[in-house]
């Protein structure tokens, strides 16, 4: 039984694993070693498949985040997943998009309920698998992974006009 | 919790383990009792019949999962939703079996404050003031309509505690052009009144600017209205200008010592509009500058109707680390007779940085009221000076902050001299 409760483990890990870069290394066949370390220090924002978005401005994101914009352009309410507070990826997005540290953040969302500008917070998933899947299943649903988490369940969205595995992406756990 | 496809699988599993372990045990119990191939049959059968109940039963798990609604279906597993604290709340798609659909959980924010005041000579004596109780609620009523309150537990100078309704509205947001909200609120006067209610914990300094002081503090702008309010983003690209349309029962003026709020009747036919517009630049996040209007008709009892004008204009930028609030009020008050219009001019700038867990602040105000004017009358006069300060976050519900006011007039802050507020969320 044990060794079974393992076995099934070790494949969802490898299913985990096996995203972007995997992709990349397999099928591409021409990706270099620093574009799959970048796919693993960047950060992509991701999206459910039905929405017809593929480039987000990074102001506009910082405003989704922050709750000053709510709906997608064809009226869909925008739902944010995040994970937790203490996550690299969740810095990174804070650090990078919102300019803010955590404390900031949390702040800056109290004092926007506060002023009854905002309904409603990001919802908090504890796994990037459990990102990927609520974003897979909400259509309006926005959130973030590892670049080399990204799975064909969702769509990656250019950021600034690139994307995780290229050099020039700018959300990146450390600074470049 | 089991999930749908999961307790399908036990099924099968059930099934399949059923009837493989009854497979299995046949011949040996055949061999042991020799039971007759009649016996066999039944056995067969009943095997069968069990067979069948477990696939009806899969039916019955695949026909709910096809009723039940898509939302539901595809609801992510494990999603709490941050809101008030940033701490997890209850989930998002929360149902109480005692509600009507739709309808989410209420959430209660606490602010508090106790101050202790050090005053001057001549002034009034050291004592500590508690402050007010804020208990903020708000709730998600389905996926457009939310509702936020406060309710303030507060003392006066007398030392008996009070009960006020600050804010109560209901909200309907349909898209980010259009949010319209009706109840008690606070006017979109300026920026500070909109920006910052009755909890002390968010505010850098102590004490709300002059200007904006509460009706029942002193306060000479109409703080709170009740009626309705609208705001929405206006399509401009980068320049981000937003729009907000207000109109209210406005103040009462009738009689001195009136409720200032109108809450339930209004002393006139007319009501009192309050227009602004904003601008939230996309290339400099936490910048706004913005202007409003704001006009109604007063009458106060033996005299002239009065025709109220409150114009304002604000530059602030705010960011964690940085923060500057400038602004500037103009009322004018202009009797029907055409006597006396007088103009009321005030004005104030905040600045602040934060280093670490200190943000050490410093605000300049100004304000002059006209001896003549005829709803404020000659008791406030000019008033002006500075503030100084610094706000430590003890902890990050709970701040500490100490203050040293300045300020010259008749009409000067009672909190004038040193004052430490310990201010708080919960």
């Amino acid at each position: 039984m044990s060794k079974a409760i393992s076995l099934s483990l070790a494949a969802a890990i490898v299913v985990s694993g096996g995203g972007a870069a995997a992709r990349l290394a397999t099928t591409q066949g021409t990706s270099s070693r620093a574009e799959v370390a970048a796919a693993h220090e960047s950060v992509a924002i991701i999206v459910n498949n039905e929405n017809k978005l593929s480039e987000l401005p990074i102001g506009e994101l910082r405003r989704m985040l922050l709750g000053e914009v709510t709906r997608w352009p064809d009226g869909r309410k925008i739902t944010i997943a995040m994970r937790e507070s203490g996550q690299p990826e969740r810095d990174a997005v804070l650090r990078l998009v919102c300019r803010m540290n955590d404390q900031d953040f949390t702040r800056y969302l109290l004092q926007a309920a506060y002023r009854g500008e905002l309904q409603g917070g990001p919802k908090l998933l504890d796994t990037s698998m459990g990102v990927r899947r609520f974003v897979f299943n909400v259509p309006g649903a926005i959130g973030y992974v590892r670049g080399d988490e990204v799975d064909g369940s969702v769509k990656v969205l250019r950021i600034g006009g690139t994307v995780p595995e290229e050099p020039a992406f700018g959300l990146t756990l450390r600074a470049r | 919790m089991m999930t749908i496809k999961q307790s399908r699988r036990f099924s099968y599993a059930v099934a399949c383990s059923i009837a493989l372990v009854m497979l299995a045990g046949q011949p040996t119990s055949a061999q042991q009792t020799r039971t007759p191939a009649a016996d066999d049959r039944a056995l067969v059968e009943q095997l069968l019949k069990r067979v069948e109940e477990l696939e009806q039963q899969v039916k019955a798990l695949q026909q709910s999962e096809r009723g039940a609604p898509a939302d539901a279906s595809r609801s992510a597993e494990s999603a709490t939703t941050v809101g008030l604290s940033g701490s997890t709340q209850g989930s998002g798609d929360m149902r109480d079996v005692i509600a009507p659909a739709g309808l989410g959980a209420l959430q209660i924010r606490g602010f508090s404050d106790l101050d202790f005041h050090a005053a001057q000579a001549g002034d009034q004596p050291n004592t500590f003031s508690l402050g007010q109780l804020d208990l903020f609620l708000s709730s998600r009523l389905g996926t457009d309509f939310s509702t936020v309150g406060e309710v303030v537990f507060e003392a006066g100078e007398n030392n008996a505690i009070g009960i006020d309704v600050e804010r109560i509205l209901l909200q309907y947001s349909p898209s980010d052009m259009f949010n319209v909200a009706a109840g008690r609120y606070h006017t979109g006067i300026g920026y500070y009144n909109a920006a910052y209610h009755h909890g002390n914990w968010f505010q850098t300094a102590i004490g709300r600017p002059f200007i904006f002081r509460f009706e029942d503090d002193g306060g000479i702008l109409p703080v709170h209205g009740v009626g309705l309010t609208a705001q929405g983003r206006i399509p401009s690209g980068g320049a981000g200008l937003r729009y907000l349309a207000e109109i209210s029962n406005g103040r009462g003026t009738r009689l001195p010592g009136d409720e200032p709020v109108q809450n339930v009747v209004d002393e006139n036919g007319g009501k009192a509009v309050n227009l602004a517009l904003l601008a939230r630049p996309a290339s400099l996040p936490g910048l706004q500058a913005g202007f409003s209007v704001y006009r109604d008709r007063l009458r106060p009892a033996q005299a002239p109707s009065i025709a109220e004008t409150i114009m304002a204009a604000h530059v602030v930028y705010q960011s964690p680390v940085f923060e500057q609030l400038n602004e500037a009020i103009f009322i004018r008050h202009a009797p029907a007779d055409a006597s006396r219009v007088t103009t009321t001019t005030s004005a104030y700038s905040q600045i602040s940085r934060q280093f670490g867990r200190y943000r050490p602040y410093f605000r300049y105000e100004y304000l002059d009221v006209p001896a003549m004017d005829g709803v404020f009358g000659d008791d406030i006069g000019r008033l002006y000076g500075p503030s100084v300060g610094v706000k430590y976050d003890a902890a990050a519900p709970v701040a500490l902050k100490l203050q040293y006011d300045r300020l010259t007039g008749r009409a000067r802050s009672r909190t004038n001299g040193l004052t430490a507020q310990l201010a708080f969320t919960f």
